[in-house]
């Protein structure tokens, strides 16, 4: 029983210039996602999830080693693996609707045909009523919805999430982790998330891995039950207050503080 | 005045400000002030006038100017009403105008695009665009006569520069996520700059048509300087020739006033087509 995965990352590296002033910002990562999976990055900014996240949509060629995505070289960006961002994403002269719409119509897909197939993403996350709204009349959280609305009409195999929440606060910001992780339950797709908010990373992954600062090293990696078992329809306040929950929050803490601490030594010496 | 709509979902509030201009009907302060200027200015005018400080030669009253204005509007000046000087004058803007945006757009979209493009067209920009106009009509004329196309042509160089530098910087301004997300959505490089750059730049290019429209109407006199039959910088030298002061203020304010109508309809239609300008 073989599965081709998703995406694969073979000692994959990538430096940022070259020569003496070369920097490294990714070293040897060897990561597989697989089909229906829910992968978080989690790491410290300059760890190179950003570097990682853009090599596997296209948008950046790795210096060394290889980036598969269905086994086969990534060298172009794809509407196979549509990215989500934190900000600015977005087309502000565009309704709801039609920036939903917006990978549809780059399809040459005409405009009754992208009514109907919006609508029932735009009822999944909540923003049915807002359709004709201008999108830069819209608050932060409800900008997100439209934004991974957008991703998911493109119907690609993979999303990739670079820390599309990053910039909600706390209580938007749960709220559409739960949306989020409802769609990516729903629609049955592959999904890598990057981000450095622990919690988080712990309540959406299926798998995460950790990267430490620059150099982005993988240095721990976690198969986690909980988004699973939200998924199947447990209570996420619950789910998020179990003692098991906690427990890996702090394991991740730690490592995430080693080596941080690490990275001020080596400053030092 | 803003409303805000409650969305529950999830069981939290989610909140959207929704802008509704709900304004009771009452004239706005500013204009209260523009009319108490133009009130107190007529009246020094007046007063001026009125006690001879100069002669009404060169100073002629407020109410032999409007007499003026409504004979020149009647009967004409110099072979042609006031209508038909401003219709000659907006004409040749207005190509002028036209030409500069087929032309300007596109460079400036280049500019923006391609460094190439801009290392080889930006350093002529920025050399000619300080230059006043009335420093190169002598060239202009050497070169292609003093008919109706030499004066288009120098209304369409002073534009050109503030359309094409806007342009270009408005193509710059595009955020990298609005495009990368765009390409990971499916987006060839032409539709990339057909419906993520080009929509993006257009404040800009607004802002630099508002611009060189207000540099292309104050090139007009010195356009019209040479060898025109009509248009209100004719009509402004001509009666400086043959000292009809009431004739040049006419024209004078006349240029004003389009130039006000012309700034105001370009702000409105920014705010009407570019209404997410600074709001993203």
């Amino acid at each position: 029983m073989t599965i081709v995965p998703e995406l694969e990352a073979r000692q994959l590296s990538v430096d940022y210039g070259a020569g003496q002033g070369a920097l490294a910002a990714l070293d040897a990562i060897d990561l597989v996602v697989s089909p229906g999976t829910f992968v978080a990055i989690l790491g410290p900014s300059g760890s190179g999830k950003t570097t990682l996240l853009n090599v596997f949509a296209g948008l950046i060629s790795p210096s060394r080693g290889r980036a598969l995505f269905r086994g086969q070289p990534i060298f172009a960006p794809s509407a196979d693996r549509s990215m989500v961002f934190q900000r600015h994403a977005l087309l502000p002269w565009l309704n709801v609707a039609d920036n939903v719409a917006f990978p549809l119509k780059l399809r040459g897909v005409d405009g009754r045909g992208r009514r109907n197939a919006i609508m029932p993403l735009l009822i999944q996350v909540g923003l049915a009523e807002f359709a004709d709204k201008p999108v830069w009349t819209l608050s932060g959280g409800m900008q997100q919805r439209v934004g991974l609305a957008r991703a998911l009409a493109a119907d690609p195999a993979v999303l990739l999430l670079d820390e599309p929440l990053g910039a909600l606060d706390a209580i938007t910001r749960e709220d559409l982790q739960r949306v989020l992780l409802d769609l990516w339950a729903l629609s049955a797709k592959t999904a890598v998330l990057i981000t450095h908010d622990i919690e988080e990373a712990v309540f959406l992954a299926t798998h995460l891995v950790v990267l430490s600062p620059r150099p982005g090293r993988i240095v721990a990696r976690f198969e986690l039950p909980f988004s699973r078992r939200v998924a199947a329809g447990e209570e996420p306040r619950a789910v998020r207050a179990e003692a098991d929950f906690a427990a890996i929050k702090a394991e991740l803490r730690g490592i995430l503080d080693k080596h941080a601490a690490g990275a001020r030594t080596l400053v030092r010496a | 005045m803003t409303t805000e709509l409650f969305v529950i979902e999830h069981g939290l509030p989610e909140r959207i400000t929704e802008q509704a201009p709900r304004r009771r009907i009452r004239i706005p302060r500013s204009l209260l002030f523009l009319g108490g200027s133009a009130l107190f200015w007529l009246g020094v005018w007046w007063a001026l006038a009125a006690v001879q400080v100069v002669p009404p030669l060169f100073l002629p009253t407020p109410s032999a100017v409007f007499a003026r204005f409504v004979s020149v509007t009647a009967s004409g000046y110099a072979d042609a009403t006031l209508l038909q000087h401003a219709g000659a004058s907006l004409f040749r803007v207005l190509t002028a105008l036209v030409l500069a945006w087929v032309f300007a757009v596109p460079l400036g979209i280049g500019m923006g695009v391609s460094p190439a493009i801009r290392g080889i067209f930006d350093p002529v920009i920025e050399a000619y665009r300080p230059v006043p106009p009335l420093a190169y009509l002598p060239l202009v004329i050497i070169w292609f006569g003093i008919g109706e196309e030499a004066k288009i042509l120098l209304i369409f160089l002073a534009i050109v520069p503030a359309i094409a530098l806007s342009t270009a910087s408005g193509v710059r301004s595009v955020p990298v996520e609005r495009i990368n997300a765009a390409r990971t959505l499916g987006a060839t490089r032409w539709q990339v700059l057909a419906h993520v750059i080009l929509p993006n730049a257009l404040p800009e290019i607004l802002v630099g048509t508002r611009i060189g429209l207000a540099v292309g109407w104050s090139t007009l006199v010195a356009a019209e300087l040479v060898a025109a039959q009509r248009g209100l910088g004719f009509m402004i030298w001509t009666a400086s020739n043959f000292l009809v002061t009431d004739v040049v203020l006419v024209g004078i304010l006349s240029i004003a006033a389009i130039a006000f109508v012309m700034e105001f309809t370009m702000r409105w239609l920014e705010r009407r087509l570019t209404p997410w300008k600074d709001k993203q």
